[in-house]
């Protein structure tokens, strides 16, 4: 992907240039919002990592400006401020989503991967490797057996085949489920996880969902 | 400056106001005592001068038509009252001036007859009485008196009475000035150990007087005040110190773990390894900030609650679903009885209220104990709304109970299933932190091996308009 990133924080940046660019993705990094602007309304990019704090023109005004130019551009905001009021005035003037530093890194690569194919529409019906997601009548087959999941299960079932081959983080679940971000020591996730890998090992599926260390879940091979 | 600062003081506004007043009264009222003495001192010679007219009309009625006797007895009363010029004339019924003394002043010969008498002439007064018993008549005696002796007497008094107002204007000031300065002595007093005090030496408090009067009970007020601010000072200073102390272990942790790592050549695994721990450090980290940067979000009062409203039955759903997997995987069961109610407050502050009491039950609970959640209106209440959250597991040591919704409280830490260092001791103490700020209360009631339950009461919203969770 053709990335830009607007932060002013000199090691942030860097270490987002760096773990970026290895992603295998290209990476423009500016420092103000004025460059930030500049770059956005000059070049295509594929997405574009937004810190609220920035020098010359403040990251909420060059999000405004973006989308008042009528540019779609995929926006992640970053900020170090984490209050309500701010998660939603940042996604209401467009914002597709929001990291709170700090943050870890293959969660914003998560949600960088998230966000740019939100544009393939959710189907009806989603498949992977025998296993059929039927979001109209919430059921959830392998072969001919059908799954008894719990809600809470279908919503993870339903997530991670929405985003099949790429990570979903644990915090992307938990928001995605409660609409909460469950910072507790009990890791609430893992063990629906769990619970979701043991039905799914009754029918013959066994390591369907993957464990990306450090990072996430993710369907079949990581 | 200097001048001014003294005009503005509340001493000189006090005496100044004080003296201006008690000089005005006391002047007005020597004034009206002066007033009243002159008026006095008339009315006692108009009497005087009326007897001596009555003497003389039986005088002249006993001598008629003796006219030399009647002038005569006439200039020997004159005589007698000369020192205050005395006089005195007889006229006849048509008008015609009889016999008169000597004394007489110019212009008053011949008297116009029958006036109003007492009256004043220049500076006399004038007493005239008509004969009644001499036939044909009647004839009028006129006797009058110079009225100099009571202007001297009037005068005399004046001049007492101004040096006696001088004295006042003198005195009254200075001596205000000086009552004023005792009475807000005070209030220097205040004033200066007030301004001595600093947010770091909060130890001094102002001295009481022991009178029990306004300026006491104010001394009263400022060192209670003083007090809490000094407690709560004490209490920032400590849960900075314990934060810093919290995030120190874990930093000295990582550090070691990377300084080590880079104490030699180690293999690609060896660092994976140690990289992997520093991040699983760092998670726990963000954890402990984020609680604490909540903490102080909900200490500044930031939280409005008013005029939102929450469905609080669909939130402890969500949060009894998102722990029903982890209650099952420790054998716990999760009960939950949820009606509707709606809260005012933001979903987002409610949420770790929540999620935080059921990990708790959660956490505190062993295999085949009970969880249960109870939210809906209080019935005790119908202005709240209650959340019960009980658990049957061993319960809290009561020496404990008042602690647990301190900061970095941690309870027994063998208690726990996950064993030591779990959690960051802050749980609580931010259910506390926001239900405080909505207006509720969090009481705990705790009974060895029996459990513990958490109770909060959260003012109900009134307005229904379901903001979705």
């Amino acid at each position: 992907m053709n990335l830009l990133v607007v932060e002013d924080n000199p090691a942030t940046g860097r270490h987002l240039q760096t773990g970026l660019t290895e992603s295998g993705h290209d990476c423009v990094w500016v420092r103000d919002g004025k460059k930030g602007l500049d770059h956005a309304l000059s070049q295509q990019f594929d997405a574009i990592v937004l810190d609220l704090m920035i020098p010359e023109i403040p990251g909420l005004d060059v999000l405004k400006n973006i989308r008042s130019k009528g540019l779609r551009t995929p926006i992640l905001l970053l900020t170090a401020l984490g209050s309500v009021e701010e998660r939603v005035t940042g996604l209401q003037a467009g914002a597709d989503d929001y990291l709170v530093k700090n943050f870890a890194f293959p969660e914003l690569l998560a949600r960088l991967e998230s966000i740019t194919r939100r544009a393939t529409p959710p189907a009806a019906e989603m498949e992977y490797r025998g296993i059929r997601l039927d979001l109209t009548t919430r059921r959830v087959t392998a072969g001919n057996t059908e799954l008894q999941l719990t809600p809470t299960e279908f919503s993870i079932m339903e997530m991670l085949l929405r985003h099949k081959g790429q990570v979903v983080t644990r915090k992307m679940l938990c928001e995605h489920i409660w609409d909460a971000d469950w910072e507790g020591t009990t890791n609430v996730i893992e063990v629906h996880i769990n619970r979701l890998r043991q039905k799914l090992e009754k029918t013959g599926e066994n390591a369907l969902i993957q464990t990306v260390r450090g990072r996430g879940y993710t369907l079949g091979a990581p | 400056m200097h001048l001014e600062s003294i005009f503005r003081s509340l001493r000189f506004r006090l005496s100044f106001w004080n003296s201006l007043v008690l000089i005005l009264l006391v002047g007005l009222t020597l004034l009206g005592l002066l007033a009243g003495m002159g008026y006095a001192l008339e009315h006692e010679l108009d009497l005087l001068l009326t007897e001596d007219a009555t003497e003389m009309v039986m005088m002249v009625e006993r001598l008629y038509p003796n006219w030399d006797a009647i002038a005569e007895e006439m200039s020997r009363k004159a005589l007698s009252h000369d020192e205050r010029e005395w006089f005195g004339q007889i006229l006849g019924p048509d008008g015609t001036l009889m016999r008169k003394t000597q004394s007489v002043p110019e212009g008053l010969t011949p008297t116009p007859l029958r006036r109003r008498t007492p009256a004043s002439f220049e500076e006399f007064r004038i007493v005239e009485l008509p004969t009644k018993k001499i036939k044909p008549g009647p004839y009028f005696v006129c006797v009058g008196s110079s009225v100099q002796f009571v202007k001297e007497d009037i005068d005399r008094l004046s001049r007492s009475i101004l040096i006696a107002w001088l004295a006042i204007l003198v005195v009254a000031p200075l001596s205000g000035y000086w009552l004023a300065g005792r009475a807000t002595r005070p209030l220097g007093d205040i004033i200066e150990t007030a301004s001595r005090l600093q947010p770091r030496h909060l130890s001094e408090r102002l001295v009481l007087s022991g009178a029990g009067d306004e300026l006491d009970q104010l001394c009263q007020v400022i060192n209670n005040l003083l007090d809490r601010l000094a407690t709560y000072l004490a209490n920032q200073r400590e849960f900075l110190a314990n934060a810093a102390h919290e995030l120190r272990s874990p930093l000295a942790a990582m550090r070691a773990g990377v300084e080590v790592s880079l104490d030699r050549d180690r293999s690609p695994g060896e660092y994976r390894q140690s990289m992997e721990e520093t991040v699983e450090q760092c998670a726990n980290l963000s954890i402990l900030v984020n609680q604490l940067l909540l903490l102080a979000e909900t200490d500044s009062r930031d939280i409005n609650a008013q005029g939102i409203s929450t469905p609080l039955d669909a939130l402890a759903r969500r949060i009894c679903s998102m722990f029903e997997g982890v209650a099952e995987q420790r054998g716990i069961k999760l009960l939950y009885d949820i009606q509707e109610v709606q809260v005012q407050g933001n979903i987002n502050h409610l949420r770790p209220v929540l999620s935080n009491l059921v990990d708790n039950a959660l956490k505190f609970s062993r295999s085949g104990d009970i969880v249960e959640v109870r939210v809906g209106p209080d019935p005790n209440n119908p202005d709240f709304a209650r959340i019960s959250v009980a658990d049957s597991g061993e319960g809290i040591p009561t020496d404990d109970l008042p602690r647990v919704f301190n900061r970095f409280f941690r309870g027994d830490q063998s208690r726990t299933q996950e064993g030591p260092k779990t959690g960051t001791g802050l749980g609580l103490s931010i259910c506390h932190s926001i239900v405080q700020a909505h207006g509720g209360t969090i009481t705990v009631t705790s009974s060895p091996d029996k459990g513990t339950r958490f109770d909060v009461l959260l003012p109900i919203s009134k307005d229904h308009q379901p903001e979705r969770p």
